[in-house]
């Protein structure tokens, strides 16, 4: 693998204390999104203090990562218009970062496209369901648990060849 | 080994390199190709033909090379079809030729030639017919075949790079350069692909001015500029195919496959600038090695100083002959005559030509007018022409030993055909050129049919004006570039020399096929009229070359004889990819195990390290049977199974489909996507289901449990479970639209491990602890209960599809791994999936062998289900008349009528009178706990009455069996165990 590729399996938080809903949305009322504590704009992400944040990663539908489950309060106050869904456990963060990443996404999606106006966008990378999240520095790629370790060996054969440069 | 004497050109350097051909060792400079090296070297021969075995020397430098294809490598790695000419060399490169046994000197086959004459299009089919031609078929085959496939592989990913531009410029000569500049400053993205190794295309060797600069210099300040100007250049890298603003370019660096890759290109306009191929002209023994393209010369001449022969003769109908005869000779090449198709009066409307024909006469070049080469003499390599003039006849035998060739050029648009578009023919240039577009593509320079730097030059820079104006980007006068360069090529289209009939088999087209103008008769002959059947009949313009240098030579003599417009034969429609693409580039990263991805349960690292055999089921890994059980799948099953009905055992379930469906109106969707009704489960409980596919066949079935009013969880079988979310979705985005309910993929979020067997419920209790003790207990058939287990959430449901007391307990991956081995330190051990298959057959349930897409509730014995009235999916096209037929299907148990025989899953059931088929045996076991093979098969209602006796016919596997019809329920009927 190359050197300037750094791939993690986690966030900085132990995957065990991540807790991980989806909400799902029927009915938004698009000005009371923010008021739910939620991102209004499609693709966007909202972070938190203590590594906690919320992407808007598909039409009406958010992944919330957060440390603790979420309060019953907030699970009640969906029922008007969605549904809060604890899947913890059925995403796995990988961090892609070095120079090498954006040319190991590029070998799998048009990333200039899937990323345009937006931070994150749920994708198919390496065949494998993803959701992909633009960071500071780098990327980080939510792939489903049951694909994750077809998601690591197809990278890492691609990293045997190291990035091309042309 | 020759000692090679140092080469100068634009591409060598001084460093020499040793590499073999056809096990000999030769040696190149640093930068050389296969091609340029071997000729240096005197090898002339780079191979034989396909068909006659005709021995062939190189005709052109660029992938429209028909002749020197070469295996690189040494069997079974090998790469076959490499193009000499494109091959850039490496120390130790080990190449053979092609197409001939024993070797490229001698070769078996092409005395086939010697003995009948040469066989015609069509030769093989029409004489191979008795007794048929699959007779012959093994032999002729090993015959035919273009290079050596390879045998092995070592697998590595080919890069493949999404990439996106504004305006895609397709190849670096003058005009694509000129382009790229006009685009990049108008602000659009450019990118620039560019088949050879350096961009400038024919400016490498033509003598030009540009901007005041000469030629090559222009061109190394282009690149800067365009690199200012942010603009990407991909080199090696041909333009392949694509359409709709999509493209593929491939790049192939030293034209060698293994260190390839693909670029998926998307962008708003394409620039086709991808410059003409030269064409040669037809005359008999046209593909002697030593007649090559004029063009080819000159590159191999200007680039690697490898001059291919002393004295060669040039035969072409345009100026540009003298310029390169007039170049060839400042090299130091005796040209010994031009011969020129064209009337001497051509030659005086241009003062360069002028310029030229003089100072060949004054070197003692023979220049001849209204002239033309009919034959080419000598058998290993060119050894003479034979001139005749067109007005008096007279014919003469001129010496030389290179007859270099150029009978105009075909522009080169092919890769940007894909996207539609129509091509016309322009009789002053002999070219077909591009007449209509679509939007965003143009075509420019010599690809657009325009041979002549400065009015191509000004063209290009126009034209990509146009185009960069239309995709919206804002251009200040453009200023193109001026140039001077050789003179308009004033071309008289010329196709082939006067011969006799018999002589036109020797008269080739395409080279790379062994195509002759005789073929070209025959196929008219036969009927195929059609330039695209004259394609599939004589094999013109296939294999690695596409017919490049053929094509429009095919057309215009397919013209003569058919009496009609070149126009009017036209062109067969080119496909991609243009240019030879292996498979694995096409694949990309798609390679060994990454061709398909697998899917694997938190538990898949337990399963490997305890002997499990996992085996893909779908995309899913997962343990057909444990080592520890028995060394072979039969009796490791059997082995699991017993114990799971004699004490207990453990199932990896993981696998298993789940949605939760969350809303107020949750209850009343699930209602309409199950034949009986989710709305009316109680919190807390659970129900077996089933689902209907429109048209009324069982789709799947799955356990439901209500997790609360508005929330439940819907299990679907472990291959269903992308189709089931699928399907549920389609429901609910058009019919529930806007409605209360939605849908979550959880399948990854819950680990699920059954626990089946009369130890079930003290193993459990004992592992969740005190605090669940009563919690199980209290758990009747289909209750569940729901809390935590090491931190994650947990669900024990009291559920089973063994016909055992089982459990359920579906668990949070990250403690899944924890509550196994927790299971596992009781003593309870795992079992797989085939010991699975045998307990649910000896309970009569069903898997994808009953719910085949074929089956109703009814012939599954469900009707009961049905009757409950539930207006869901499919129920409406239950009441079909068919359904009810007395030779529809039913579900019903089968055994051996000796209580000991065997029978397979799949044989056909008959009467023991008759051999029609009434049914089949759907799935079969051998049952432990009834020792005797058991099964479930779907049999016509009329015989699917218990005790009938049926024969089970298996003739693919020998095997007949006399089997009577039992209830499908074969262990426990009365369900005591599950309910223990």
């Amino acid at each position: 693998m190359s050197e300037s590729l750094l791939l993690e399996r986690a966030l900085g938080m132990r995957p065990a204390a991540v807790r991980l809903v989806e909400v799902a949305a029927f009915n938004v009322p698009r000005d009371d999104v923010e008021s739910l504590g939620l991102p209004s704009r499609p693709g966007a992400v909202s972070r938190e203090d203590g590594g906690s944040c919320t992407l808007y990663f598909a039409p009406g539908r958010w992944l919330l990562v957060a440390p603790s489950p979420v309060s019953e309060t907030r699970v009640l106050a969906a029922s008007e218009w969605g549904s809060w869904v604890d899947v913890t456990g059925k995403w796995v963060a990988m961090a892609l970062q070095g120079e090498a990443a954006e040319w190991m996404l590029a070998s799998t999606v048009d990333l200039e496209t899937t990323l345009r106006n937006r931070d994150c966008a749920a994708v198919t990378l390496f065949d494998c369901p993803s959701i992909l999240v633009r960071e500071a520095q780098g990327f980080v790629v939510w792939v489903r648990a049951s694909v994750a370790d077809a998601w690591v060996s197809a990278v890492e054969r691609l990293g045997v060849n190291g990035p091309r440069t042309v | 080994m020759k000692a090679a004497i140092k080469r100068v050109g634009t591409r060598l350097s001084d460093k020499t390199i040793q590499f073999f051909f056809d096990g000999r060792v030769y040696q190149a400079q640093v930068g050389d190709t296969a091609a340029s090296a071997l000729l240096a070297q005197g090898v002339n021969a780079l191979g034989r033909s396909i068909k006659y075995r005709r021995l062939r020397g190189l005709l052109a430098v660029g992938p429209e090379e028909p002749n020197a294809l070469l295996t690189v490598g040494l069997s079974p790695m090998v790469i076959p079809n490499v193009s000499a000419p494109q091959l850039q060399l490496r120390e130790g490169l080990v190449l053979k030729s092609q197409n001939r046994w024993p070797s490229l000197r001698w070769d078996v086959a092409s005395l086939l030639q010697l003995g009948g004459g040469f066989f015609g299009a069509g030769f093989y089919y029409k004489t191979f017919m008795w007794p048929s031609w699959r007779t012959y078929e093994p032999l002729i085959r090993r015959l035919a075949g273009l290079g050596e496939a390879p045998g092995a592989s070592d697998a590595t990913a080919v890069s493949v790079e999404y990439l996106r531009c504004d305006v895609l410029v397709a190849g670096g000569g003058a005009a694509g350069l000129t382009a790229a500049l006009v685009a990049a400053q108008s602000g659009a993205r450019v990118l620039l692909v560019e088949r050879e190794p350096v961009i400038g295309g024919e400016l490498e060797f033509e003598s030009a001015v540009i901007d005041g600069q000469p030629a090559a210099t222009w061109v190394a300040t282009t690149q800067k500029t365009l690199e200012s100007l942010g603009v990407r250049t991909l080199t090696d890298t041909t333009l392949v195919g694509g359409s709709e603003g999509v493209y593929i370019a491939h790049r192939e660096p030293g034209g060698l496959a293994g260190h390839n890759g693909v670029f998926r290109i998307r962008s708003g306009g394409l620039v086709i600038a991808m410059g003409a191929i030269e064409r040669p002209i037809a005359f008999v023994d046209n593909d002697i090695p030593g007649v090559m393209l004029l063009g080819a010369a000159e590159r191999l001449s200007r680039r690697y100083g490898a001059l291919t022969g002393r004295r060669p003769v040039i035969f072409a109908n345009h100026q540009r002959a003298y310029a390169a005869a007039a170049r060839l000779v400042k090299a130091g090449v005796a040209v010994q005559a031009v011969i020129d198709t064209r009337p001497a009066t051509v030659l005086e409307q241009d003062a360069t030509t002028v310029r030229h024909y003089a100072s060949l006469k004054a070197s003692g070049v023979l220049c001849l007018s209204q002239s033309v080469v009919v034959a080419a003499k000598g058998r290993r390599a060119v050894t003479g022409v034979v001139i005749k003039h067109l007005v008096s006849g007279q014919a003469k035998r001129l010496p030389c030993d290179l007859l270099l060739t150029s009978g105009g050029w075909s522009p080169a648009m092919h890769a940007g055909l894909q996207g539609g578009g129509v091509r016309h023919y322009a009789a002053d240039s002999g070219a077909f050129t591009a007449a209509q577009q679509p939007t965003g593509r143009v075509t420019v320079g010599a690809s657009s049919g325009c041979f002549e730097l400065a009015s191509l030059l000004t063209e290009a820079a126009r034209i990509a004006a146009a185009l960069v104006s239309d995709l919206g980007f804002k251009l200040d006068s453009p200023r193109p570039p001026m140039g001077l360069g050789d003179p308009a090529p004033q071309l008289m289209p010329y196709w082939r020399s006067p011969c006799t009939q018999a002589l036109e088999k020797r008269q080739f087209i395409d080279f790379q096929n062994d195509v002759t103008v005789a073929d070209l008769r025959a196929s008219l002959a036969e009927g195929f009229i059609d330039i695209e059947h004259v394609k599939r009949y004589t094999t013109l313009g296939v294999g690695t070359d596409q017919g490049r240098t053929s094509n429009v030579l095919a057309a215009a003599i397919l013209a003569e004889f058919k009496g009609e417009s070149i126009e009017s034969v036209g062109l067969s429609r080119p496909r991609p990819p243009y240019h030879p693409m292996t498979m694995r580039a096409m694949a990309g990263w798609r390679v060994g195990a990454a061709l398909r991805i697998s899917k694997r349960t938190p538990l898949h690292d337990w399963h490997v390290a305890h002997g499990g055999v996992l085996d893909p089921m779908g995309l899913w890994m997962r343990p057909r049977f444990y080592l520890s059980n028995g060394v072979d799948a039969a009796t490791a099953a059997v082995a699991e199974a017993r114990r799971v009905r004699t004490t207990g055992g453990m199932v990896d379930g993981s696998t298993l489909g789940k949605i939760e469906v969350v809303g107020a109106e949750a209850g009343l969707f699930l209602d309409s996507m199950y034949l009986t009704k989710a709305s009316t489960i109680k919190v807390g409980r659970s129900k077996y289901m089933v689902n209907l596919r429109e048209d009324g066949m069982v789709l799947d079935d799955g356990i439901v449990l209500r997790l609360a009013p508005d929330r439940f969880i819907a299990t679907t079988s472990s291959g269903h479970a992308e189709h089931m979310l699928s399907h549920f979705e389609h429901y609910r985005d058009v019919d529930w639209a806007g409605r209360a309910v939605t849908l979550t993929d959880v399948t990854d979020a819950w680990s699920v491990i059954a626990v089946a067997g009369p130890c079930s419920r003290s193993v459990i209790q004992k592992v969740l602890g005190s605090d669940w003790h009563a919690r199980v207990a209290a758990l009747t058939h289909m209750d569940f209960a729901r809390g935590e287990f090491a931190g994650a959430p947990l669900t024990v449901l009291r559920a089973s599809f063994s016909g055992e007391l089982a459990y359920e307990l579906h668990i949070g991956p990250s403690a899944a791994l924890a509550l196994w081995e927790a299971l596992s330190a009781q003593g309870l051990e795992p079992y797989g999936i085939d010991a699975l298959d045998i307990l649910r057959v000896e309970k009569g349930y069903l898997v994808s062998s009953e719910l085949n897409g074929e089956t109703t509730p009814d012939d599954l014995n469900m009707g009961s289900l049905v009757q409950l009235g539930n207006p869901c999916v499919g129920r409406a096209l239950l009441n079909r008349p068919a359904f009810s037929e007395s030779t529809r299907a039913r579900l019903v148990g089968v055994r051996a009528l000796d209580g000991r025989s065997s029978f397979l899953a799949g044989a056909q059931l008959t009467d023991p009178s008759s051999t029609r088929p009434l049914g089949y045996i759907t799935s079969s076991v051998f049952s432990p706990t009834l020792n005797e093979w058991i099964g479930l098969a779907l049999v016509a209602r009329a015989q699917a009455i218990e005790e009938a006796t049926l024969v089970a016919r298996d003739p693919l596997r020998g095997q007949e069996t006399l089997i009577r019809v039992t209830a499908t329920v074969h262990v426990d009927p009365s369900g005591e165990r599950i309910k223990s």
